[in-house]
């Protein structure tokens, strides 16, 4: 069955913890050791070595969490299964916080009159209430280490609902972002 | 020195300083225009969606396949040791992305470090932070466009506890 009413979808971004990237720089400097220092944009070519001390936390996760907006405000992503968080290292992780920004115009907010306000559960914590610059602690997710049962965890992305759109989505719009904390060990 | 030799000499220097004024005024200009229209912008990780026309399980499988193309693997080392003023992130960019990557080393607030592009599988192992110390940092990822060089999505992190290296 076709779905006639207009559809959009609202695309926000993931990330993992409440620092923003640095600038692009112009310039490529290296020091003695061709390693590349300060604010550049040079290549870097070191010979990637296994380490042996086992520290090296490696984990796979989804850049994009993509919406899509049905009638009446509803908002649907990709399955859990799509938008897994799987741990590749030798140890356990554990997701520790999670923080949520808005992408203007959007507001993440759990007001429905907002104009352009959605929010949405993040493995049960409301976006809303992970707006701020420390974020909220996680709910406790660890993740076993790589190839064990518990290596992989769906993020079960939910409740999502949008207010009064006024802007044009009918192509993707970055709404928000969603950074995680991780680190090694079980959560607490 | 006559007269005339003087003159030539003090209109020579002359035109020198004006071609360097010219100089100094076109690479001005040069990078104005490269910082506000050449240079990459954001990418702010909006997915191209058009779902007109298409079913509910149609729409479901075009999420599904735009979070999963979008997958990065991070790679970090977890307890970086601290030697003379470097630290040992050892940050890898794993072959199988489909990004290169950049990232910063954070502590208490404060940027040690800000890498340039790491290729997709290439790394980087020591960086120069002379202000860093033991205990806890933040080493941030963030995803490149591997042909504009353009933030794609969001960065990633990583709580990473910095140790004296032995």
């Amino acid at each position: 069955m076709s779905i006639k009413n207009k559809l959009a979808a609202v695309a926000c971004g993931l990330a993992l913890v409440g620092t923003v990237a640095a600038p692009v720089a112009a310039l490529a400097a290296q020091d003695e050791s061709g390693n590349v220092t300060g604010q550049t944009t040079g290549t870097t070519n070191v010979t990637v070595q296994t380490d042996p001390s086992g520290t090296q936390l490696s984990f796979t996760v989804p850049t994009i969490i993509p919406f899509y907006v049905a009638n009446g405000g509803t908002m649907i992503t990709a399955s859990g299964t799509n938008l897994k968080i799987v741990n590749n290292s030798v140890f356990p992780i554990h997701v520790s916080k999670v923080k949520v920004a808005a992408v203007n115009p959007f507001t993440v907010t759990s007001t429905d009159t907002t104009e352009n306000g959605f929010d949405f559960t993040l493995d049960g914590v409301k976006a809303s209430d992970a707006l701020g610059e420390d974020g909220v602690d996680y709910t406790p997710t660890t993740l076993g280490y790589a190839g064990s049962a518990q290596a992989s965890h769906p993020v079960a992305v939910k409740n999502g609902k949008i207010n009064k759109v006024t802007e044009d989505i009918s192509s993707a719009k970055n709404a928000a972002t969603i950074t995680w904390t991780l680190a090694s060990g079980k959560a607490q | 020195m006559s007269k005339n030799e003087q003159n030539k000499g003090r209109k020579r220097a002359i035109t020198v300083l004006l071609v360097l004024l010219i100089l100094l005024c076109l690479g001005g200009a040069g990078y104005l225009v490269y910082t506000n229209f050449l240079a990459p912008q954001e990418d702010a990780g909006a997915t191209v969606s058009k779902y007109d026309g298409m079913t509910r399980e149609e729409i479901q499988a075009e999420l599904d396949r735009q979070a999963r193309e979008s997958r990065m693997t991070i790679s970090v080392n977890a307890k970086p040791q601290l030697k003379d003023g470097r630290v040992r992130v050892n940050v890898i960019n794993d072959k199988s992305n489909k990004f290169d990557q950049s990232f910063t080393l954070e502590q208490d607030g404060k940027t040690l470090y800000e890498s340039g592009i790491v290729k997709r599988g290439k790394a980087v192992e020591w960086v120069d932070a002379a202000d860093a110390k033991t205990g806890e940092a933040t080493v941030t990822v963030t995803a490149r466009d591997r042909k504009t060089g353009k933030k794609h999505g969001n960065p990633q992190a990583v709580q990473v506890e910095i140790v004296k290296a032995e």
